[in-house]
């Protein structure tokens, strides 16, 4: 049996779960926030591409690590605890099928809820200047490329981070807003391994602090280190599931 | 046991941090129903976790052998698809996947053996009609009772036709009519060749399936072997025999005085309980001592007969020796 097979049989094996807690439901509500303030804004008179990227800056810094944290950083730790995560681990299908199983789960909804949020507030910005909206769009890319990234990034954080430390997303969160928080504001060189920092480059907001640099990191180079990163983090999230045993116990 | 062996477990320890779960245990299983006995805490479910590759020992070997292909080496069950293929198991808790229909839940979990959707919707159902759920498939897990859960966790655990199931107190829980079924379910699976090894800290449940038993006490293995080889183990520690009869303190009197009785008890006033080192001692002598003051024995039994007993008289020689 294939990863892709078992991920796929472990997906709806917690669709229903999710459903019913409706987390996730709330999860892309919460994401839906920026386009309701988007159109407020502009209804209150207030447009432009300043505004957007004030509304990117939401989710970037809090919706992206936050919401990936709560639903997936207990899952794994949950499955271990309740002791379903056995029914999984005797069986002869790859164990990150359970990784990749929760990720595709909760992924496609935040990603869906983010992008229509984002294009709809973006739309609502510039709908007093359709000229410019041409113009504008590849920062909509960006702005997407920048977002789905962060989800996908904290969202594999969060399960290798969650089946390691603790049931609960409190250590999980505040591993990610630690270690990021402080490499935002450590000196410039250690600023430059924060990903919170190579998202917001990869969605062209500006990082004053990094101006003083004696050269510049190409968008490309902040696109392959995060590529660097979120391989660094899956294959930690399957090490780690791999080595998983079910003693009875918690984590 | 069975000649040809299903698995290895040799000189394994477990421990969780300082504690040691499991010591030393060396035990080989076969074909047939080995039953797992021992009270809470004494190692049964870790035992049965690391033959069904949950976990891995901390020192000791675990090997699962298929008897169709005696030329192939052992494998360990931890992380190994072929072994994994082979095992069905049914753990301990309730927990299961509670928004899942029962039919969801175990189909789902078939699909993960490399079983279509068709195939594997097809085997659970057959499985879940058989443990008697079939009335009740198409309702959530959430709304099964105890018992229930237990038949649909079993259903679980053999559709895909194992070769070795591993049972952890399959028939907590269970209403008598579950328990029934439960067992005639498993009766068939044995009769058919997989191994069964079931755990359970109540006797007479591993009594209505099998006499060979592997007896767990303090992470140990206690005793192994049918009831009646345990019972010669324990020979060496005192039997009780009920002597029901008209002048039962005539007979104590008399039997005071052999040196292999430990004790003498009067219930009541027709009844004897003697407790002795050598029964068959005992069984001959109390004719004679009958015959020679005339009085009527009415009834003659041995407590120890049953495997609650054993178990009791094996777990007390444990404490003394600790």
């Amino acid at each position: 049996m294939t990863l892709w097979q078992a991920s796929r049989v472990v997906r709806r094996l917690c669709q229903g779960e999710l459903a019913r807690g409706r987390k996730l439901l709330w999860s892309a509500g919460l994401l839906g926030l920026p386009a309701v303030a988007a159109i407020l804004l502009a209804l209150g008179g207030r447009w432009g591409g300043g505004i957007f990227d004030q509304l990117l800056e939401v989710d970037l810094a809090f919706l992206a690590p936050f919401l990936p944290a709560t639903l997936l950083g207990p899952a794994i730790a949950e499955e271990i605890e309740r002791g379903t995560a056995g029914f999984l681990f005797v069986r002869p299908a790859p164990r990150a099928a359970l990784l990749l199983g929760r990720l595709s789960a909760v992924l496609p909804a935040l990603v869906g809820a983010a992008t229509l949020a984002l294009a709809v507030g973006f739309g609502a910005l510039y709908a007093r200047f359709p000229a410019d909206l041409p113009g504008a769009l590849p920062h909509l890319g960006a702005a997407l490329v920048s977002v789905i990234g962060a989800l996908l990034l904290y969202s594999l954080l969060s399960l290798g981070l969650g089946a390691s430390f603790s049931k609960r997303p409190v250590a999980v969160l505040l591993v990610i807003f630690l270690v990021d928080g402080m490499l935002a504001r450590a000196p410039v060189a250690l600023r430059m391994l924060s990903p919170a920092h190579h998202l917001r480059a990869l969605g062209g907001l500006p990082d004053g602090g990094v101006a003083l640099l004696p050269f510049s990191i190409p968008v490309w180079g902040s696109a392959l280190y995060l590529i660097l990163l979120i391989i660094a983090a899956a294959s930690f999230g399957v090490r780690r599931i791999e080595r998983i045993e079910m003693t009875g116990e918690s984590l | 046991m069975s000649e040809s062996i299903i698995a290895r477990l040799s000189r394994v320890t477990r421990l969780y941090g300082g504690t040691i779960a499991l010591r030393d245990v060396s035990l080989t299983l076969g074909a047939g129903t080995t039953g797992l006995l021992g009270p809470n805490g004494a190692g049964k479910s870790t035992l049965l976790r690391l033959l069904v590759g949950l976990m891995r020992p901390s020192t000791g070997t675990i090997e699962l052998l298929d008897p169709r292909r005696p030329e192939q080496p052992g494998r360990a069950p931890f992380g190994d698809a072929p072994s994994l293929r082979r095992i069905g198991y049914c753990p301990e808790h309730e927990h299961a996947y509670e928004s899942l229909t029962g039919l969801e839940f175990v189909r789902l979990l078939t699909e993960l053996h490399g079983y279509g959707e068709a195939e594997a919707s097809t085997r659970a159902s057959r499985r879940l009609d058989e443990v008697g759920l079939a009335d009740a498939m198409d309702r959530p897990i959430g709304s099964y009772s105890k018992g229930m859960r237990q038949r649909a966790k079993l259903a679980q655990a053999l559709a895909h036709d194992p070769d070795l199931l591993v049972l952890d107190e399959p028939l907590t829980g269970c209403d008598p009519v579950s328990r029934a079924r439960v067992l005639e379910v498993l009766r068939g699976e044995s009769a058919r060749g997989c191994a069964i090894v079931m755990s359970s800290h109540v006797l007479s449940e591993i009594e209505a399936l099998t006499s060979r038993i592997v007896v767990l006490h303090r992470g140990e293995v206690l005793a192994e072997g049918d009831v009646h080889d345990i019972r010669a183990l324990i020979d060496r520690h005192p039997h009780q025999v009920r002597i029901e009869s008209t002048r039962p303190r005539q007979l104590a009197e008399r039997l005071a005085s052999a040196d292999h009785v430990l004790s003498l008890r009067l219930p009541d006033e027709r009844t004897l309980v003697v407790e002795t080192r050598r029964p068959d001692a005992l069984y001959e002598a109390i004719p004679v001592i009958a015959a020679e003051l005339d009085l009527e024995i009415e009834s003659l039994s041995s407590p120890d007969d049953n495997m609650g007993a054993v178990f009791r008289y094996l777990t007390a020689e444990q404490r003394v020796a600790t």
